[in-house]
């Protein structure tokens, strides 16, 4: 279920310190569906966003994405909603954990969110590293991911990851 | 090895650990409450043959929605219940108990030296036993939840002296808040802090709570009061504060970091429709006896609402007893039942589009107190006395001796 990012997608592009009260409003804390959550992704700061994102489209964030709470409800928000790779300058650490943890791609790139722009089609290629904005006929590239990351990213997620080691051992 | 360094050395069954070093750790303590239980009930059930390593090291918390707030807060409060009784998890705070984080170090849940996980990002405010706690998500939860253990990458320490005492009238709100300015809302992110020095040393257990908190709002992945400092090489950077010439601060929208001078801010007359003594960084007693204290004889001014809600059935009891609900009551404050309450706007406080709020609680972005509402924070003192003018207002301003404190002379 989860997009093929090397193919070319559409970007949305936000600034520094997007906290997860604006990725998804705690009002929304009981709702634990992730397409009913993804409907309200981003309400307070782009309200009628979640209804513009093609499944698989990129966001392009600046310093320290996803700062705040520990709500899990915010990457699966922007699951829900189609997000299908994050790429930012930085990431708050827990926003980060939990990103991996549901199988969401995490890529840090000052240069990717510096020279794109909102609207611009690129596509990541979380094997090799590289992105490519396909609108400018750039390249970039990022540091390759901790191999249980890798795992977790290719599975769907730290469940999945975890149940196929459980499989082995019983 | 820093103080934290120890912790996860020791949960790793490791004679030394350094910054960077990614290792699994033995969970002591693995606390999950209301907001994120039911995700993390869902990603149980998902594991295959899923078991709770270790009930007694489990507890559950209902703050979040207390008592609940809709249908859908009371199914997954039940869930949480039903999930409880099937797993013999005893350690159950149900709706009315309080916030986790106070009421976990209350009953000395969080033991010096033990690695704690919370699904909740201020469980750094544990770290003011001397643990390492630390925020995870739900579905590493579930997966604590049947393992024990977590990964953690060692964070390299950052050391936060503070030097002098603070003066009568600016607290130890206002000196938090001007670490969380000089550092920004990333500049500890993913490194452990660690307080000492004679302003932090000589600091209560109340305060210790709200600077180990708040320590979370500069993206610190946990916090320690640490008296002997380790061998200056072992930290990555060491920074000094004076707490001698703090004053009353206020962290304006929509940031918990953006700290200004409360003297400032007042000059501009913000009207305030709600002020509200709330959270597990400013709802503990010490925070209600100086609300009471300033609102002692007065009232709470037309057209603004005071709530107050005591972080725990404990502190609520002590304040009943000392007398400070009666004062706040009296003054025309709402006190509501212990919770996270208005901190996240889950419950009581909601705020409508452009009304303002100034609060003791921990966060002020967009949103976090309902769609369009606008948050300022401030020690329980600077709320209390917006609460009697109306406005944003210096605490000194109201105070019984006229507040003449002047640091500078």
């Amino acid at each position: 279920m989860e997009e093929d990012t090397t193919m070319p997608h559409k970007c949305w592009k936000f600034g520094n310190n997007i906290s997860t009260d604006e990725i998804i409003s705690t009002q929304y804390m009981t709702l634990t569906d992730i397409e009913e959550l993804g409907r309200h992704v981003f309400e307070n700061i782009r309200p009628g966003m979640s209804q513009g994102i093609a499944a698989g489209d990129i966001l392009l964030v600046g310093k320290n994405m996803g700062y705040g709470s520990s709500r899990e409800h915010a990457p699966l928000a922007l699951k829900g909603a189609g997000i299908g790779a994050i790429i930012a300058i930085s990431f708050a650490r827990l926003f980060y954990r939990n990103c991996v943890n549901i199988g969401m791609p995490v890529i840090v790139s000052a240069e990717t969110v510096m020279s794109s722009e909102e609207g611009d089609f690129l596509s990541v290629d979380l094997e090799t590293g590289m992105i490519m904005n396909e609108t400018k006929k750039l390249h970039f590239r990022f540091d390759p991911f901790p191999d249980f990351i890798n795992r977790y990213l290719k599975k769907g997620g730290l469940i999945q990851a975890l149940n196929e080691e459980r499989r082995t051992v019983v | 090895m820093t103080a934290t360094e120890k912790i996860l050395a020791r949960g790793a069954g490791k004679d030394s650990v350094k910054p960077g070093d990614i290792v699994e750790v033995a969970v002591d303590r693995a606390m999950i409450h209301d907001n994120n239980a039911a995700l993390t009930i869902k990603n149980f059930d998902m594991i295959y043959s899923s078991k709770v390593w270790a009930p007694e090291k489990v507890f559950f918390f209902i703050d979040h929605h207390t008592p609940s707030t809709s249908t859908k807060a009371v199914k997954h409060q039940n869930l949480m219940r039903k999930f409880a009784r099937e797993h013999a998890i005893r350690n159950f705070y149900d709706c009315g108990s309080g916030i986790s984080h106070v009421v976990m170090l209350e009953n000395d849940f969080a033991r010096p030296g033990e690695i704690v996980v919370g699904t909740d990002s201020h469980t750094t405010g544990q770290g003011a036993s001397g643990s390492f706690a630390t925020g995870i998500g739900a579905t590493e939860m579930a997966a604590v939840l049947v393992k024990g253990t977590v990964w953690l990458k060692v964070p390299g320490t950052i050391r936060i002296n503070g030097t002098g005492t603070l003066p009568k009238w600016a607290n130890a709100r206002d000196l938090v808040s001007l670490v969380l300015a000089r550092f920004g809302p990333d500049g500890a992110n993913y490194r452990a802090v660690e307080f000492g020095g004679e302003a932090f040393d000589g600091m209560s257990q109340d305060e210790r709570i709200m600077t180990c908190v708040m320590s979370m709002e500069m993206g610190a992945k946990n916090a320690l009061f640490v008296r002997d400092v380790a061998d200056a090489p072992a930290y990555e950077s060491v920074v000094y504060f004076d707490a001698d010439s703090v004053k009353p601060m206020i962290a304006v929208p929509y940031l918990p970091t953006n700290a200004v001078l409360a003297e400032e801010v007042a000059k501009k007359k913000i009207r305030v429709d709600q002020a509200a003594i709330a959270s597990c960084a400013g709802a503990l007693l010490s925070d209600l006896e100086i609300a009471a204290e300033i609102l002692n004889g007065r009232t709470v001014a037309e057209g603004t609402r005071l709530l107050v809600i005591p972080a725990t059935r404990r502190i609520y009891n002590d304040a009943l007893s000392r007398g400070y609900l009666q004062v706040l009551s009296r003054a025309g404050a709402i006190i509501s039942s212990p919770g996270c309450g208005a901190c996240g706007g889950h419950d009581v406080g909601i705020l409508a589009e452009g009304e303002v709020c100034i609060s003791s609680s921990t966060r002020n972005m967009p949103g976090r107190m309902g769609a369009g509402g606008i948050v300022y924070l401030g020690s329980s003192a600077t709320v209390a006395a917006s609460a009697v003018t109306g406005y944003i207002t210096d605490p000194r301003e109201v105070l019984p001796d006229g507040g003449r404190h002047d640091n500078a002379a």
